[in-house]
C-alpha cells in the first residue's frame, strides 16, 4: 500500500499544482489578442497601362498611438508581360515589449490572377528582413479569394522590425479588365501586459478609364488636378467636362507625368458646350491651353494620344477663373 | 519505490520546465487553437490516428529511446526521461488551460509508460554493467545477471504496452475533443 500511495502522490501533486497554478492565474499561460485595431483602408487606384510601361506609383499609410508606431507602403513599378511589378516596405517601432507576428494577405476574386513572392530568391532582389524570420509563405494560388500570405516572426523580443520585399502580380487578364486586390498587413505586439493587433488593410486597384467619349467625360471642378492619367493601346483619347461661366478664362495644363519614363505625346483640345472645336494644340508632352469662354455651359477637354507609339502616364490640372 | 521515483522525475520536471518558462519567458500567443501534439499530423481517421500515436510512442519514443539505449548504458533512461518531460512542458506551458486539461490524461497514462520503460531500461541496463547493484548478495556474472533482469523486468514493459495503448486511445479523444 505504501509504495502505491507513493507512486499515486508523485503523478498526482506536480500535476494537481500544474492545474492549480494555472486555474488561480499563478502560471498565465497563453495570452490572446486583447485588442484589435482595425486601419483605415489605404487605397492605390491606377489606370491600367499597356504592356511594358512603368507605373511608377505608390500607397503609403503612417499610424502611431502611445505603443507603437507603424510604417507601410506599397510601390507599382511596372508592367511587364501583363505582370505588375511592386514592393511592399514595412517598418514597426514599439516602445515597449516586443513585436511578435506580421502577418501579410492578399486577395482577390479574379481566378486566373496570382501572387508571387518568388524574387525573393533572386539575389539581387532578395527581400530584407531585420529583426523579423519568415515563418511560412504560399504564393501562386489560382484560385478565388486568398491569393498568397506571408507569415514573419519578431526575433529577439525586437522593438524594431523592417521588412521589405518585391513581388509580382500576375494579372492574366486583358487590358480592360479591372482588378482590385486587398492587402491585410497585420501586426501583432506585446506591450508588456498584453498582445495587441493592428491591421493595415490596402486596396489596390488597376483598370482602364472610362471616359472615352463626350458622353462619359469625367467631371472636373473649376480648379482640379488629375496624377497618372494614362493613354496608349486601346486608350487613344481621354474626356473632361468643366462648368464653365460665360468670360471666364480656361487655363489648362497637360504634362508627362514621368518624364524619365514612357513619355506620351498628346494634343489637347477644347470644346464648347455645342461639341465644336475651339482650340487645338500642336503635340507635346507637355501643353498649355488658355481660353476665354464667350458661352457659359459644359465646356469639354479631349486629351489626344499623338502616336501610336507613344503612350505613358500625364498629369492634368484645370483653372477656370474670372478674367 | 524506485518507480515512483521515475515519476516523480518525470511529472515533476514537466511542472518545474512550465514553472520555468512562465519565469523566464513572456507569455505565448495564442493565434489559433491547434493540438500540441505532433501525432496530429496523422490525424483524419481516429483509428489510423490511434495506431499512429502508439506506432510513435511506443516504439520509437518509449522503446528505441527510453528502453533500448538505457539498455545499453543504464543512467540515458534517466535522461530521455527527463526529456520527455522537457517535451511535455514545453508544450503544455503554450496551451491555453482548457486544452492542458483536456491533454492531462493523456499526459498521466503516457507519462506512466514512459516511467516504466524507464525502469524498465535503468534496471536491465544496471544488471549488466554492475550485477551485484541488482541483485545484491548473488554472486551472478554479468550474462547471468542480464538474462535474468530480462525475465523478471519484462513484466514493467508489458505494462508500458498497456498504459501506452491506454494513453494512445486517450490521446486521439483529446485530438477529436480539441477539433
Amino acid at each position: 500500500m505504501k509504495w502505491t500511495a507513493a507512486l499515486l502522490l508523485a503523478i498526482m501533486v506536480p500535476l494537481s499544482l500544474l492545474v492549480a497554478f494555472r486555474i488561480t492565474g499563478l502560471f498565465h499561460g497563453p495570452l490572446s489578442i486583447s485588442e484589435t485595431k482595425v486601419l483605415e483602408t489605404a487605397k492605390l487606384e491606377v489606370e491600367r497601362p499597356d504592356d511594358m510601361v512603368d507605373i511608377i506609383e505608390g500607397v503609403n499609410s503612417t499610424y502611431e498611438d502611445e505603443y507603437a508606431s507603424l510604417n507601410c507602403s506599397i510601390f507599382e513599378y511596372d508592367i511587364i508581360s501583363n505582370i505588375l511589378h511592386m514592393r511592399l516596405d514595412l517598418s514597426v517601432a514599439i516602445v515597449q515589449g516586443f513585436v511578435s507576428n506580421i502577418n501579410l494577405t492578399f486577395w482577390e476574386d479574379f481566378e486566373d490572377s496570382q501572387i508571387n513572392f518568388g524574387e525573393i530568391w533572386q539575389p539581387s532582389r532578395r527581400p530584407q528582413f531585420s529583426n523579423l524570420s519568415l515563418g511560412d509563405y504560399v504564393d501562386f494560388q489560382q484560385e478565388r479569394g486568398l491569393k498568397g500570405f506571408i507569415e514573419l516572426t519578431g526575433e529577439n523580443q525586437s522593438k524594431r522590425v523592417h521588412f521589405y520585399n518585391f513581388m509580382e502580380w500576375w494579372l492574366s487578364s486583358p487590358q480592360n479588365y479591372t482588378h482590385q486586390m486587398a492587402i491585410n498587413v497585420e501586426f501583432i505586439y506585446f506591450n508588456g501586459t498584453a498582445y495587441r493587433e493592428i491591421i493595415q488593410p490596402f486596396q489596390l486597384r488597376l483598370g482602364p478609364d472610362s471616359n472615352n467619349s463626350f458622353d462619359t467625360s469625367t467631371q472636373l471642378a473649376m480648379q482640379d488636378y488629375l496624377a497618372k492619367q494614362y493613354i496608349g493601346g486601346d486608350d487613344k483619347a481621354d474626356y473632361y467636362q468643366v462648368n464653365v461661366p460665360q468670360g471666364h478664362m480656361i487655363s489648362i495644363e497637360a504634362k508627362a507625368a514621368d518624364i524619365d519614363g514612357d513619355v506620351p505625346s498628346f494634343y489637347v483640345l477644347l470644346y464648347d458646350p455645342q461639341r465644336t472645336e475651339r482650340v487645338k494644340s500642336g503635340w507635346d508632352y507637355n501643353v498649355t491651353i488658355d481660353y476665354v469662354s464667350d458661352i457659359a455651359g459644359d465646356w469639354f477637354i479631349k486629351v489626344l494620344q499623338a502616336f501610336d507609339w507613344s503612350s505613358g502616364y500625364y498629369d492634368l490640372s484645370i483653372d477656370v477663373f474670372s478674367s | 519505490m524506485l518507480l515512483a521515483l521515475m515519476n516523480v522525475l518525470f511529472f515533476g520536471s514537466i511542472l518545474v520546465v512550465v514553472a520555468f518558462f512562465e519565469r523566464t519567458l513572456p507569455p505565448p500567443l495564442v493565434l489559433n487553437v491547434r493540438s500540441p501534439f505532433l501525432e496530429e499530423l496523422f490525424n483524419g481517421d481516429p483509428f489510423v490516428s490511434a495506431f499512429a500515436i502508439l506506432i510513435f510512442d511506443l516504439f520509437f519514443s518509449a522503446f528505441v529511446f527510453v528502453m533500448l539505449l538505457s539498455v545499453a548504458f543504464f543512467p540515458l533512461s534517466i535522461g530521455f526521461l527527463l526529456f520527455r518531460a522537457f517535451i511535455w512542458g514545453s508544450l503544455l506551458y503554450s496551451q491555453p488551460t482548457w486544452t492542458l486539461l483536456v491533454a492531462i490524461p493523456t499526459v498521466i497514462l503516457q507519462g506512466e509508460a514512459y516511467a516504466l520503460a524507464a525502469l524498465t531500461g535503468l534496471l536491465v541496463g544496471l544488471s549488466w554493467i554492475k550485477p551485484e547493484w541488482v541483485y545484491r548478495g548473488k554472486s551472478l556474472t554479468r550474462r547471468e545477471a542480464f538474462n535474468k533482469s530480462l525475465e523478471e523486468y519484462r513484466m514493467f514493459y508489458v505494462f508500458a504496452i498497456m498504459f501506452m495503448v491506454a494513453g494512445a486511445i486517450t490521446e486521439t479523444v483529446a485530438l477529436m475533443v480539441m477539433h
